[in-house]
């Protein structure tokens, strides 16, 4: 095996070990939806008219002000939410159970799905999460 | 002689042609999407009219229809009838869901409030742009806000205050949390109030509290035969979602009931403290207040009348008085099912209207209901209720007894008649 050969089948292992690592979180992201978020945001992230907010295609979803992301996450929504010119209005309760990688997982996860998978969103960093944590009250 | 044939030829396929066409022009708008059982017809009257909630109808047959979410800034749509066809007109700047007739009046409700017009002799609204104020300042907090209504013809306004909770748990929603004891909400939502319709500025001083533990209601309709106030309520959602050690998705997806109740003065649905469960037919102690799926509860709950599959959500109510449909329909009440969201990782249900026979002011049988109009969803078995392409939400009826249906997706309305074979 030559060397350019040899360098060309460690990059090939590279990219598989990634994409498959990348499928991993992205699972894990989706284990977490389906437990956590699909009954009130259903499994095509479309939520439901007058009471849960859609996830796909919703602007502040794929939006790169993710600390308010993930805000929301954490403490939950209350009252009648504004979204896209159109208003919801049932509760989210905080999901602060939640640790700080799974927060990560899921938010990548719907970030990724459905139609979002278009906009190319910037991954949420474990540490993102960390940090809006901790600057809450 | 054969010029005279020819014109007799001519004729005959004159006369072929228009009937040809005349059978076209009246079936073409028979909607052959929904089902609806043998002799009865159903048509597309409007389409994209707006998030078409309750509707009612006037004596001249002009259609009132509430907008839940307003339309370049209206909230309600006038379909005037001109012969068979309607033409479209907007007024009222508030969002909502309750709009019904009584007498000379047209009474509407924000999400607040409720509002009182008057007719002229035509049945043209007189004063379209200043309703007066009959009720205000009802609580509104997002979830479960919408004021459905009725009024009956000894001048009373039953108005629904939904609770602003799912099980009045200190955290909403929350898996675990415990419920409030007493639960603070029925103070002033989750029930029926009663008001006059000829009083103005009447909010809760001046209301009853008619019926409480009721979560939400939002289809109800004043029964003539028993001179009672029926009411169909949405049960809990999230059972497994927040108490997974009591319930399997699958028994969550199944209960609590969807319920239909007679209400008098008094009358208690026992909301938030207990629940109907659909499959044992029993009144459960909620899990919010120790129930484990199990416990039967032991306080004070009316029984349904009727319990209908969970999550479904009944948000159409209408007892038939109309004499244009076979005897079985006379005082029996039309239910239209919105449709679940909340039955996953089964496949969401509902999206149709369906009949229950009453005798002797009562359902003819206690589990008797049918489906009478379906399809509405256009897809089987839909995953999520957005697959849905239409979800049946008020019904009316004219004085020929013709039965009216909205959607508050696509904004459709459907107008079902009958013809006597």
């Amino acid at each position: 095996m030559t060397f350019s050969k040899r360098a060309l089948f460690l990059l090939f292992l590279l990219i598989l070990m990634t994409s498959h690592l990348r499928s991993q979180t992205y699972n894990k992201g989706k284990k977490i939806y389906q437990e956590a978020c699909l009954s009130c945001h259903q499994e095509d992230g479309g939520g439901v008219m007058n009471l849960n907010p859609p996830l796909d295609g919703a602007s502040n979803v794929i939006s790169n002000n993710t600390a308010y992301l993930i805000k929301v996450v954490l403490l939950g929504l209350k009252g009648k939410v504004a979204l896209d010119n159109k208003y919801y209005g049932n509760v989210m309760a905080p999901h602060n159970n939640l640790s700080n990688q799974e927060i990560a997982d899921v938010l990548n996860y719907i970030r990724n799905s459905w139609s979002n998978k278009k906009a190319k969103a910037k991954k949420i960093l474990v540490e993102d999460v960390e940090a809006t944590r901790k600057s809450l009250p | 002689m054969q010029i005279i044939n020819l014109i007799i030829v001519m004729k005959s396929h004159v006369i072929l042609l228009i009937l040809v066409f005349m059978g076209i022009s009246s079936f073409a708008q028979q909607n052959k999407k929904i089902l609806v059982p043998k002799n009865f017809l159903i048509e597309i009257i409007a389409d994209n009219i707006g998030s078409a909630r309750h509707l009612t109808v006037a004596p001249n047959g002009d259609i009132y229809v509430k907008l839940n979410d307003l339309k370049d800034g209206k909230g309600i749509v006038k379909l005037q009838k001109n012969g068979a066809t309607y033409t479209q007109y907007y007024f009222g700047n508030y969002e909502g869901t309750g709009i019904c007739i009584q007498g000379n009046y047209l009474y509407a409700s924000s999400n607040e409030a409720v509002y009182k017009y008057q007719f002229d002799k035509q049945w043209n609204i007189m004063n379209p742009n200043h309703p007066d104020t009959i009720i205000e300042k009802l609580v509104s907090e997002g979830q479960h806000e919408s004021k459905s209504l009725v009024v009956n013809n000894q001048n009373e306004v039953y108005v629904n205050i939904g609770a602003y909770s799912n099980a009045c748990q200190e955290q909403d929603r929350t898996p675990q949390s415990k419920g409030f004891f007493p639960c603070p909400i029925l103070e002033k939502a989750g029930g029926i109030w009663k008001f006059s319709s000829q009083a103005l500025h009447q909010s809760y001083p001046e209301g009853d509290r008619w019926a409480t533990g009721l979560r939400n209601v939002v289809g109800l309709d004043w029964n003539y035969q028993t001179n009672s106030l029926f009411v169909t309520q949405h049960g809990m959602d999230q059972l497994a979602d927040n108490y997974p050690q009591y319930y399997s998705k699958i028994k969550s997806a199944n209960t609590p009931a969807e319920c239909l109740y007679d209400t008098k003065l008094g009358t208690n649905a026992g909301w938030p403290y207990s629940y109907y469960d659909y499959e044992l037919k029993k009144i459960m102690l909620a899990p919010a207040y120790g129930g484990d799926g199990i416990k039967e509860y032991q306080g004070v709950a009316q029984e349904p009348v009727m319990a209908f599959p969970a999550h479904l959500a009944p948000n159409g109510l209408l007892f038939y008085t109309g004499n244009l449909f076979p005897e079985k329909y006379k005082n029996g009440a039309f239910i239209a099912f919105h449709g679940s969201w909340n039955r996953s990782p089964e496949p969401q249900a509902g999206f149709f209207v369906v009949f229950v026979p009453f005798k002797d002011s009562k359902p003819t049988l206690k589990d008797s209901w049918e489906i009478f109009a379906d399809g509405f969803a256009e897809v089987k078995n839909p995953k999520s209720p957005n697959l849905a392409k239409h979800r049946p939400c008020g019904l009316a009826q004219d004085i020929e007894g013709n039965l009216y249906i909205s959607d508050d997706k696509m904004g459709t309305i459907y107008k079902v008649s009958y013809r006597h074979p």
